[in-house]
């Protein structure tokens, strides 16, 4: 963190200020709890307690912005009763992974706060989809890496612009004289004006070019085109019903420790409840089309649309 | 300036592989004709390109199959053959001679169930033409003709010859499914991907199907032409039905349809429809159309025995299947009228 700065008093500066990222750290992600996701797709969320680590990472260098994060991080899940469970694993995935890609990239000359972001959101998604891969046995999970990778790059800019702007306004006032070792991006005065920088769009843009080449690239693949008529179940890996989405109807089921209800209608299947800690399930809302997808990491429940067989057999023998 | 163009011709590279792979992807070729007296329909998955010629050829292949087998014309095998009955051995193509023993096979294990040498019996019920019932002299001479024993394959020679005038071959319930198999076999050669090839009632699978899943092949209710009887689902392999509802007229308030019973000169009776699916096309043709001749115990034994699935219907309604068959098909009955 602090690299020989040979004032007096910088530890406890840095101290106070890495308490204080943490506070707002863990504020953020209280209330990013109550906000609803910015998309209805299993694992996208706001990522603001996300701006305190990039915060401490530009202030602080990367210890400063693991300690921001691993802190915050524990403690919510020590407050939602989470700790150790299933959803501690992939949240921890998916954060670690964020913060290891976010101090690699500050590392950048090119990219500004925002493409560091950008980059920490996409690392998110692929830490956490792979551990809830693993976690809920159900490697099907996998498929939502397109609609992450589309979605990533978006909020976590729209993160990083904010952590830009405050950045600027404290250097502007002088508050940054004395902070430590940082990435580039941070401290650079040519253009630190720019919130948003050309290679942050790239970076962005080229996510959101893979989403697309992935999307497109689904049909060649994978089944499940056509008209929903099912919806697949799992809990813990193993099917445990397929639901039939022309018949209407309610579905209580029981995972290990946790209690969640499916509800089926006009042609749609959601999570209609759920006593889980972080509702991500219930909060994904009504799905209708093959291949959507509503996970529920904490109780390790998958639940999928899949498509008739293209509507009829493929041949009649008359 | 390096580094730029070293990424510049990256993503050129990496465009081209994309578009490449883009290009190369399975097509899905589908085309349909009428031949051999039925609806043919091939669908071929394969890259693009590979998947229209393979189709093609697989048209034409059955076109030709349907010029050497046709009655109706006169050049064809079957037609000399007829021509020539009792008189001289006809020298035919390959295929035709491979037809003929494959059918005379299947026609000594059934005990003469199954005959190649049905021609003259058909004539006299006249399908093909609206159909009429036969009087007793005419049904009687007509038997006398039947006897698939008369007819001499000489492999040697490549020549057939039926023994009496007045014999007739009729390949029609073994041609589509070996044809069926041919064609399967020419695909493969293709290096199609995977390919479904319908002859009227003969069905052949290769590969797996693009998408996932098995392929999803159903059975006409014999009763309610709207209707599926079952829905099998199959990986592979050849697929035949023989139906009561396939082929028929109705003569003073009775229906008479086409599978003749050589014993007895009329419609066999007891089944409405034989569903086998069998590891090549003629078996899959032949033993659906011998089953449904040997009755529901006796072809259930039958079909047991040579080792293929079947899935057995009589005439009133009873369902039964071989135990492989079990597993394949979803069998909705549905209302079966008295």
């Amino acid at each position: 963190m602090s690299r020989g700065n040979p004032r007096v008093g910088s530890s406890v500066r840095e101290l106070t200020r890495l308490g204080l990222l943490t506070a707002v750290g863990l504020v953020l992600a209280l209330v990013e709890r109550q906000l609803p996701p910015p998309a209805p797709v299993p694992g996208v969320r706001w990522g603001l307690a996300n701006a305190a680590t990039l915060a401490a990472l530009a202030l602080g260098g990367p210890g400063a912005g693991f300690v921001v994060w691993a802190v915050r991080f524990f403690l919510v899940q020590v407050f939602s009763g989470s700790l150790f469970g299933p959803a501690f694993f992939v949240g921890g995935a998916g954060g670690l992974l964020a913060w290891a890609a976010m101090a690699v990239f500050s590392h950048s000359r090119r990219l500004g706060a925002a493409g560091v972001s950008a980059a920490g959101a996409v690392f998110h998604h692929l830490g956490q989809l792979a551990a809830a891969a693993v976690v809920t046995a159900a490697p099907g999970v996998l498929w939502l890496l397109p609609p992450l990778l589309l979605l990533g790059p978006p909020v976590g800019l729209l993160t990083g612009i904010l952590v830009g702007m405050i950045l600027r306004r404290l250097r502007a006032a002088g508050a940054l004289a004395d902070t430590g070792a940082q990435p580039g991006w941070s401290v650079r005065q040519g253009d630190g004006g720019r919130v948003i920088r050309p290679a942050d769009l790239l970076l962005a843009g080229g996510s959101v070019a893979l989403a697309l080449v992935l999307v497109f690239g689904r049909p060649w693949w994978a089944a499940g085109t056509g008209t929903a008529t099912q919806a697949v179940v799992t809990v813990a890996g193993s099917t445990w019903r397929t639901l039939d989405l022309r018949q209407d109807g309610v579905y209580p089921v029981e995972p290990a420790g946790g209690h969640l209800v499916v509800e089926v209608a006009g042609g749609a299947v959601r999570v209609r409840e759920s006593d889980c800690p972080d509702q991500i399930c219930v909060l994904t809302g009504w799905i209708s089309a093959p291949g959507d997808m509503i996970v529920c990491v904490p109780y390790r429940v998958v639940i999928q649309v899949v498509g008739g067989t293209t509507g009829g057999p493929d041949a009649i023998l008359r | 300036m390096r580094s730029k163009w070293w990424s510049a011709v990256a993503l050129l590279v990496a465009t081209a592989l994309l578009v490449f792979v883009w290009w190369s992807r399975p097509q899905r070729v589908e085309r349909t004709a009428l031949l051999m007296d039925t609806p043919v329909r091939v669908v071929v998955y394969a890259s693009r390109g590979r998947a229209e010629e393979a189709a093609d050829r697989a048209l034409e292949l059955v076109a030709r199959l349907d010029a050497l087998w046709s009655p109706g014309r006169t050049d064809s095998d079957v037609a000399r053959v007829n021509a020539a009955a009792g008189a001289a051995p006809v020298s035919v193509a390959p295929e035709t001679l491979e037809l003929a023993s494959l059918a005379l096979q299947v026609a000594r294990e059934s005990g003469g169930a199954f005959d190649p040498t049905i021609g003259p019996l058909a004539a006299a019920w006249g399908f093909g033409e609206g159909g009429r019932v036969p009087d007793d002299a005419a049904r009687t001479a007509a038997r006398a003709l039947v006897n698939w024993r008369d007819l001499k394959v000489d492999e040697g020679a490549g020549t057939l010859f039926l023994a009496r005038p007045g014999m007739q071959v009729d390949f029609g319930a073994v041609a589509k499914g070996y044809a069926a198999r041919l064609v399967r076999e020419q695909l493969e050669a293709d290096g199609v991907q995977a390919a479904l090839v319908q002859l009227g009632g003969s069905i052949a699978l290769y590969g797996d199907k693009p998408g996932g899943g098995p392929w999803q092949i159903a059975v006409q209710h014999p009763r309610n032409p709207q209707g599926y009887l079952a829905t099998l689902s199959l990986q592979g392999g050849f697929v035949d039905t023989a139906g009561d509802y396939q082929r028929y007229f109705e003569q003073d308030g009775v229906r008479y349809h086409h599978i003749l019973n050589p014993a007895t000169g009329f419609p066999a009776t007891g089944m409405a429809s034989v569903t086998v699916v069998a590891p090549r096309g003629e078996w899959a043709d032949a033993y659906a159309t011998a089953a449904f001749v040997l009755g529901m115990e006796e072809g259930y034994r039958f079909l047991v025995d040579h080792g293929v699935e079947g899935l057995l219907v009589s005439d009133s309604g009873e369902v039964r299947m071989t135990p492989g068959m079990d597993a394949l098909a979803e069998v909705t009955p549905g209302d079966w009228p008295e």
